[in-house]
Parts: structure tokens; C-alpha cells; sequence
């Protein structure tokens, strides 16, 4: 085949994901940038007009941005028990033990649920009046009176990033388990002819082959978390005030809220700085390997 | 400790963490199944496992007075939608990643794969203003399209690996046998990706049945999706009707549940080639 030809056969490949790459990631995030620029106060606006790096220096001046910051510090710390239940979890499950898919199965479940949903549920748990939290604490003497978990400034953070970790940490479960299972079993037979414990199997065999999944699933779940939101406007709008408005939330609210389209597209390239260095981490493991 | 006992301290380990985990799991999802099996004013009483008085009326009134029936096949259309397009769309630049030789290969990948870390609500305003554009918004199209931006890279990331894993000869035996380049491809290559083929659609399916940032902003009740209905259950003041509201939240999470156990091994074979070095 002509090569010529052969470089035309393959463009056709990806002729329509180019296209639609471009419309809808490339041309609206370039646009995007654009707008943060412009004093864009709601969406009919026909010429907003240019002002330079001001949405980027109002956002710096406004003490909530720093509070909103400090929320989404608190809520990738989900990250940390998501990767602790579903390493677990997953070193469980590959053992060969009775009914493992119907428990691997049930373990998924709340993964599989719309974040909308597991946000209402746990909504009622931290209920102030009804809550089942509240009841169980009670009832075993941790607190002397029911405490509004999501209304509360100092607990609500905390709060809205137990259930994040809750509902993703099956995600975590489900990639390293696919990454056990890829472990060729020879690996841990000749380590046992060799008399390797259970413990130094897992270091030298286990831990060295999930390396890559681990940083991976680390790295995406850093990222996603740091850009959900909608479980935590299920449960409290991002309230009180901002004590539980991470940064993907204050760009939603200040775009559909307060409608200030330039100002929430500015914090959004700030969140896109701060996953930058994940981007690279990713991209060593990913692409270079 | 002899070879026996350790065995079984094995056995009570792993017993032991599973119960843990089983119980994380289910907790949540057994507190909202209670509450939508009784009465609406029951739930505002002492907390209490069994329902006093046993009941559906929950999720009648949510399938009726809150018309929940309508809204969730939009998200069976908007889902669908998203996961067939994201295959038909990722399928042929994935294969050319992995069997084809061309210039950019890295580059345009690593373009592609970037895109999964992209903070997606960067996106939500310029799609919101294109879809009013093309008059697109406010219909069940204009969600595909917002959700590709995130399935298209997730699936492309998925079945390059999954295609740059299969062994090379069986198509070359198929081209050999007749079969031609695209006979190998859809006879031979699609079939034998399955795995990863259902395990990309599950999870643009789920994507486009879970996601409420796009439909709560592209859409009002005509295409608003189930998800983004669950928020009138609560209101401004504080006031949560929880029976309907847990009546809904199982129904809305009862078809990606069932999707789930259909093609699970799939999901979980499609995805440890990919992650497995």
C-alpha cells in the first residue's frame, strides 16, 4: 500500500474524535480561558468587556477563596481512606475464598450508586433530629447531645469527605484488584519453594507489582476528587456559608449562583495549576512506561 | 505457630475483614431501603430498623406525585446514549493507537489521556454556551455531548491498552485466511475485546446516569435527568421528605446495580489489562 495512502486510512480513524475533541474539550477550555479575562457577569452578555488579570486579583483578595482552598485540602484527604479500604479490601477478595464475586459484588454496590443518591442517604445519617449517627454516638456515650454534623461549620467539611470516601473507595477496590489478578501466580510459587512468609511475599511480590496501579488510581482519584462536587451540594449546597464549598463547588456556585462566569473561570484555572504536577506524575507512569 | 494454625488464623483474618468491609458497604444502602418501606412521618421519629407499619406509599408517591418514572427514562436515553456514542467514537482511534504506526502517536495519546485529569466544571460554562449555540441544550443529545468530553478519553485510555495487548497474529491469521482488514477487525479483534468493550460502556453508561453537573445546568423538566430530581426532595428551609426520598434513590440506583451484576467479570477482566504492567 502506497504510504501515502496508509497515512490517509489512519487520520480517517480519527477524524471524528478529532472533531469532537475539538468542539467540545479544546475550543470551550480555550474559550474558557478567554472568559476569565472579561468581566462576564451572566450568560446574554454580547461584548464583555476585557479586564485583564482582575477576577484572578479579586479571587485572591476575598477571604472566602482561602476558606474554599482549605475545604478542598480537607476533602482529598477522602483519597487516604479510599486507598487504605480498597488495598484491603482487594488483597481480601483475591484470596480464594467461597462466594467471592457475589462479595465483590455487594462491596460495589455503593460505587455503582449516583452520587446524587449516596449524598441523600447520608444527608439523613448526619440528620441533626433523626440521624443514625447521632443515635449511635448517643447511645454508646461518644456525645452527651445530637450534633448537626452537615450545619455545623466545624464538623460539615469533614463530614461531606467521610461520605466521598465512602462512595469512591470501591473504585479503588475494583482497579487493584484487576491489578492482582494480572500478578502471574508463578511469582508467589516460587517464592513459597523458597520459604517466603506471607509478609515478605507481600513486600517483595505484591507491593512492587500494584506500584503502577497505585500511583495511577492515586492520581485519578486526587484529581476527581479534587473536581466533585454534586455529592456535597446533595447534602449541604456547599453550606454553611462556604464551610463545605471545595473549589470545583465555588466555580459552579459562583457561576450559576452568583452568575460571574469570568470570576468562576478563573478559580478554574487556578484548580487546573494545582493539578498540573498530578498531570505529570501521570504522565510518567502512563505514557512512558 | 504450625502450618495448620496459621491457615486458620488466615481464615479468621480474612473473616473477620470481610464482615468489616461487607458491613462499611451496606450500611448506607440498608438505612435507605428501611426508610422508603415506611410511612413518610415515620422517619421523623426515633431511629428504628424495622418500619412499624410495613408500606410502599413512598414510592408510589414518588413514581406519581413527583412523576420519578419520566425523569428516570431520561437517564436510561441520556446513558445509553453516552455509553454506545463513546464506543463508536473511542473504538477506532484506540485501535489505530495500538496497531497502527504514524507520527504523534505519543503526543496526540498523551493529549487524550490528559484529558481524564481535566477539572470537568472548567468545562460546564463553554459547553453550556455552545449547546445554547447549536440550540442543543435542554435536550437529550446535547447531554451525550457533554458527557463524551469525559467518557471519550476514559474509553480511548481503556481499550488502546486493552487492543495493544492482544496478540498480533490471530489477525494476521485472519487477514491470511480472507477475512481482509476489516473481516479481522469485526470478526476476529471486536469480539475478542468484549471484556473491555462492556467494561467502557458500563462506565460511560454510569457516567451519564450519575452525573448532575451537566443535566442540572443544560436541562429543565423535559430532559432533566433522575439524578438532579432527587434534589426537590429537600428544600431551601430544611425540610427533607426523606421516605421519597429514599424511595427514589433506590430506584435510580437499582439499573446501573443491575447493569453491574450482568456483565461484572467483564468490567473486572476489561480492566485488569489495562491496569496490569
Amino acid at each position: 500500500m502506497a504510504k501515502w495512502k496508509y497515512n490517509l486510512s489512519t487520520l480517517l480513524f480519527f477524524l471524528p474524535v478529532i472533531a469532537y475533541l475539538i468542539v467540545f474539550l479544546w475550543y470551550p477550555f480555550l474559550f474558557g480561558v478567554w472568559m476569565s479575562f472579561h468581566r462576564w457577569i451572566y450568560i446574554v452578555v454580547q461584548e464583555p468587556p476585557f479586564i485583564g488579570l482582575t477576577n484572578y486579583i479579586e479571587l485572591f483578595n476575598s477571604p472566602i477563596f482561602y476558606d474554599v482552598l482549605k475545604v478542598t485540602g480537607i476533602y482529598i484527604t477522602a483519597t487516604a481512606i479510599q486507598l487504605f479500604l480498597g488495598l484491603i479490601a482487594a488483597l481480601v477478595i483475591n484470596e480464594p475464598i467461597r462466594g467471592r464475586s457475589i462479595i465483590a459484588g455487594i462491596l460495589l454496590i455503593g460505587y455503582a450508586m449516583p452520587e446524587m443518591a449516596t449524598g441523600g442517604v447520608w444527608k439523613f445519617m448526619y440528620d441533626a433530629n433523626f440521624g443514625i449517627l447521632n443515635v449511635f454516638l448517643y447511645d454508646i456515650g461518644v456525645i452527651d447531645s445530637f450534633i448537626p454534623w452537615l450545619t455545623d461549620s466545624n464538623f460539615a467539611a469533614w463530614a461531606v469527605t467521610l461520605a466521598n470516601a465512602w462512595k469512591f473507595w470501591p473504585f479503588v477496590f475494583l482497579i487493584l484488584l484487576a491489578a492482582l489478578q494480572g500478578i502471574p501466580k508463578d511469582f508467589y510459587d516460587v517464592a513459597k519453594v523458597f520459604g517466603a512468609n506471607v509478609w515478605q511475599r507481600f513486600i517483595h511480590i505484591t507491593l512492587p507489582q500494584l506500584k503502577t496501579a497505585i500511583i495511577v488510581v492515586l492520581v485519578l482519584r486526587i484529581s476527581w476528587n479534587l473536581s466533585k462536587f454534586s455529592e456535597i451540594y446533595m447534602m449541604t449546597e456547599g453550606g454553611p456559608g462556604f464551610s463545605t464549598t471545595n473549589t470545583a463547588l465555588f466555580i459552579y456556585r459562583k457561576a450559576y449562583q452568583a452568575f460571574n462566569f469570568g470570576e468562576a473561570f478563573s478559580a478554574g484555572i487556578l484548580l487546573l495549576l494545582i493539578i498540573v504536577p498530578l498531570v505529570l506524575i501521570y504522565y510518567r507512569v502512563m505514557v512512558k512506561r | 505457630m504450625s502450618p495448620k494454625n496459621a491457615s486458620r488464623l488466615k481464615k479468621i483474618v480474612i473473616g473477620i475483614t470481610l464482615a468489616i468491609l461487607l458491613s462499611i458497604a451496606i450500611f448506607p444502602i440498608a438505612v435507605a431501603i428501611t426508610l422508603s418501606f415506611r410511612p413518610s412521618a415515620e422517619a421523623y421519629s426515633v431511629w428504628h430498623w424495622i418500619p412499624n407499619n410495613f408500606t410502599v406509599e413512598t414510592w408510589i408517591s414518588a413514581l406519581t406525585l413527583y412523576n420519578m418514572g419520566h425523569f428516570i427514562m431520561n437517564s436510561v436515553y441520556s446513558a445509553i446514549g453516552a455509553g454506545l456514542l463513546s464506543l463508536l467514537i473511542a473504538i477506532p482511534p484506540s485501535y489505530a493507537f495500538a496497531r497502527r504506526r504514524f507520527r504523534g502517536k505519543k503526543l496526540g495519546f498523551s493529549m487524550i489521556v490528559f484529558a481524564l485529569l481535566f477539572p470537568y466544571v472548567l468545562l460546564l460554562i463553554p459547553i453550556n454556551v455552545i449547546l445554547a449555540q447549536l440550540n442543543l441544550t435542554d435536550t437529550i443529545p446535547g447531554l451525550w455531548f457533554a458527557f463524551l468530553t469525559f467518557t471519550i478519553p476514559y474509553s480511548i485510555w481503556i481499550l488502546t491498552d486493552f487492543f495493544s495487548k492482544l496478540p498480533r497474529d490471530v489477525e494476521e491469521a485472519a487477514m491470511l485466511d480472507g477475512l481482509g482488514y476489516f473481516g479481522a477487525f469485526f470478526k476476529v479483534v471486536l469480539p475478542l475485546a468484549k471484556p473491555a468493550i462492556l467494561a467502557v460502556f458500563f462506565l460511560a453508561f454510569l457516567y451519564g446516569w450519575d452525573d448532575f453537573m451537566f443535566p442540572s445546568v443544560l436541562t429543565t423538566e423535559k430532559t432533566r435527568t433522575a439524578v438532579v430530581n432527587l434534589y426537590l426532595f429537600t428544600t431551601a428551609s430544611g425540610f427533607t421528605y426523606w421516605g421519597e426520598l429514599m424511595a427514589s434513590v433506590i430506584m435510580i440506583s437499582l439499573p446501573p446495580i443491575i447493569l453491574y451484576i450482568f456483565i461484572h467479570r467483564y468490567i473486572v477482566r476489561g480492566l485488569a489489562i489495562t491496569v496490569a504492567e
